[in-house]
């Protein structure tokens, strides 16, 4: 019984990496219903990031947990940027040139990665020195109540502000209709690089939670990460913030218990599957409305 | 029109003539070499040549192959089969009327060719590079004059067991990819070796690759240490087993873990070596090995490398050259043994010569089993807490 809760913690945790993934997609999906395909190379550049900063404060002898901020800015301005060069122009285009342009991004992110610093695995920096604590005869490791706590407190951080603050409110009427909110004062524009600023910033502090969870990562980090992160969008209802956080600890909780139960050949079929199903049954996802949609 | 043709059936005839003037004369052994010299993997099929010529000179510096009492300087004959199966069969025949033996070819592909034509025509052939089973066993038919100096990577598996039981374990845990060949080779052999020699396999941790691994690898780190191992074994390649071995070294496994050749390399670079303390892996050589044998070898190696006069193949080499170099220049020496033992030239006798041969060579002394394949004794090297490596000891 405490392999099981063993587990169940290990699911959680990775479940909780997929879940601020998600979040990032769910944000850009809701404002422009663009499915960002290069978010999860973000989140590659974030663990390059997180790995070059944590060595230079180690030289400096600032304590290396200082990189979350590092890799926080430095992914939101690889955001921000993406937006303003790649998909700004095309607002006005086909939705599908915006995705492809997306597709395009990550391809171009993975290889210029390849390129600088070989498709290696890299070993993940130590940005804290953790050990384990026991609860009965559980073993608990620090690093998943860490990752787990950051999820706790980002989504709630992330919840207060689209619910409380101007700018997160503007989100929603840019969401809701983008032209109406123009109409209402609202600088469309401005919103949206928000909404990428935000995406990518968590895609940063999930590139600190993948480092701490896995002990390596390589320039692929982002194409699996991010399937399985968009997927979890998906599943949980894409355009919700807590069907993103539902979505993604579904995901990781069913991966660590096929792998402990069943047998880890059978992880991606076994989830992938579920989507299928669920989609079936309910295709807006488990928290999703089912609107329909006028023409 | 009339004048081209007849130009051609001259040159045909000539070929044919020339061709028919067959076998060398007796007073020289001729060496058949086919290897990769470019296109793919053209380094290994380099590294193998570089082998072959230091041994073929320090044979003919001392007179020889000796056969029947007489010393008979040795030749090689190169080809360059660019990888590719048909070409390799292709060089062969071009010389075959003019060898005594074949030397080849350096990677599995073209040497499952290779080996079809020489057990065809009775041609002894030594692979020093080729891992691959089916060269010289396949679908059930041994091909009897195919042989090799390296091991077959399912080997490796057989040097773990003991090894295993060696370290007196008796719980093993072991992981395998079953989508890699490679691992699955290695973690059978292991297994098949462990009931052999009566310990317990507690727990097989299977995944399909690396992506699966990192996935399960909390899953796998409780399983491990559940099953309360004294060995664990991770028959794999670098990035595969960095994870591995991070992951229980956190959780606080200080255990034996073990791997094959696959670990080549797997500290390099690598920020936290003192995880691999007690591992071990086996491998074929290793270039700071302080048995006399090898480190002359080494040393021979390098002092032809920066002699100008021998014609070797340098660039993008080093003076350190891979096992491979070693195991080439263990087949020329591998023939030269089978020559003496067979005391003639005939294909047949050199062949039988080589089934019954017990050689010790550079990369340990080996005989050859009912499939061919080399029973041979592997170095075991062990990590420093900085990363480099360290000689364990030959089982």
């Amino acid at each position: 019984m405490s392999q099981f809760f063993q587990y169940l913690l290990n699911g959680l945790s990775t479940g909780s990496i997929y879940a601020l993934v998600a979040l990032g997609y769910t944000m850009v999906y809701g404002i422009i219903k663009l499915i960002n395909f290069a978010h999860g190379d973000i989140i590659m550049v974030g663990a390059f990031v997180a790995l070059g900063s944590t060595s230079i404060l180690v030289k400096l002898g600032l304590p290396p947990v200082l990189c979350v901020i590092i890799t926080m800015v430095a992914t939101g301005a690889l955001g921000f940027l993406t937006e303003k060069l790649a998909y700004k122009p095309l607002r006005k285009a086909k939705r599908i040139t915006a995705l492809i342009t997306a597709i395009a991004i990550s391809f171009l992110l993975e290889n210029l990665f390849a390129i600088r610093f070989s498709s290696r695995d890299k070993t993940s920096p130590t940005i804290f020195e953790l050990g384990s604590f026991k609860i009965g005869n559980i073993d608990i490791q620090w690093k998943l109540v860490i990752i787990i706590s950051i999820l706790v407190i980002s989504t709630s951080a992330l919840t207060l502000f689209v619910n409380r603050t101007r700018m997160g409110k503007a989100m929603k009427a840019v969401s809701e209709n983008p032209d109406a909110a123009s109409l209402m004062g609202i600088n469309v524009d401005t919103t949206i690089s928000t909404t990428f600023i935000i995406g990518a910033a968590l895609a940063g502090l999930a590139s600190v939670m993948y480092v701490i969870y896995y002990s390596s990562f390589n320039n692929m980090l982002g194409s699996s990460l991010g399937i399985k992160a968009f997927v979890a969008a998906v599943l949980g209802g894409i355009g919700l913030i807590p069907g993103a956080v539902l979505g993604g600890l579904t995901i990781g909780v069913i991966e660590n218990m096929v792998a402990a139960y069943i047998d880890p050949k059978w992880i991606d079929i076994i989830t992938f599957s579920i989507l299928i199903f669920i989609l079936l049954v309910k295709p807006s996802g488990i928290l999703g409305k089912n609107t329909k949609e006028k023409v | 029109m009339k004048k081209v043709l007849s130009v051609l059936v001259l040159f045909l005839f000539s070929v044919c003539f020339l061709t028919a003037c067959k076998k060398n004369s007796d007073d020289v052994v001729k060496l058949g070499v086919v290897s990769n010299l470019s296109v793919a993997a053209q380094f290994y099929g380099e590294e193998v040549v570089n082998g072959y010529k230091l041994a073929v000179d320090e044979i003919n510096k001392n007179g020889g192959f000796e056969v029947d009492g007489k010393k008979l300087k040795v030749e090689l004959v190169i080809k360059d089969d660019a990888a590719d199966a048909s070409t390799a069969v292709t060089q062969y025949n071009t010389m075959v009327d003019d060898i005594d033996a074949v030397l080849g070819a350096t990677i599995t592909g073209t040497s499952i060719a290779l080996s079809e034509a020489c057990n065809a025509d009775g041609m002894p052939m030594v692979t020093p590079s080729g891992t691959g089973d089916r060269i010289t066993y396949d679908n059930g038919k041994l091909k009897s004059t195919v042989f090799r100096t390296c091991f077959i990577d399912s080997y490796q598996g057989t040097i773990l067991a003991k090894f295993a039981k060696d370290k007196d374990a008796k719980r093993a845990v072991l992981y395998k990819c079953s989508g890699s060949d490679y691992s699955k080779g290695i973690a059978d052999a292991f297994a098949a070796g462990a009931s052999e020699y009566g310990y317990t396999v507690v727990e097989t941790l299977t995944y399909a690759k690396l992506d699966d691994l990192k996935t399960s690898m909390a899953t796998f780190t409780t399983k491990t240490l559940a099953a309360l191992p004294d060995i664990v074994v991770v028959p794999d390649y670098t990035d595969e087993v960095r994870t591995v071995v991070a992951a229980l070294r956190t959780a606080g496994y200080e255990g034996v873990i073990c791997g094959g050749d696959g670990w080549d390399g797997v500290t390099e670079g690598y920020d936290h070596p003192a995880y691999f303390l007690n591992t071990f892996y086996a491998t074929a050589i290793y270039p700071n090995d302080t048995t006399e044998k090898v480190a002359q070898f080494y040393a021979k190696y390098k002092a032809a490398f920066n002699d100008s006069s021998y014609d070797f193949y340098r660039n993008g080499h080093s003076e350190v050259p891979s096992m491979f170099a070693a195991l080439a220049y263990d087949a020329v020496y591998l023939y030269a043994e089978a020559f003496k033992k067979a005391g003639t030239k005939d294909n047949a006798e050199v062949v039988k010569a080589l089934k019954a041969i017990t050689f010790d060579g550079v990369t340990g002394s080996l005989t050859f089993d009912s499939k061919n394949n080399p029973q041979k004794s592997a170095p075991i090297l062990t990590f420093k807490a900085d990363g480099s490596l360290e000689y364990y000891k030959a089982l």
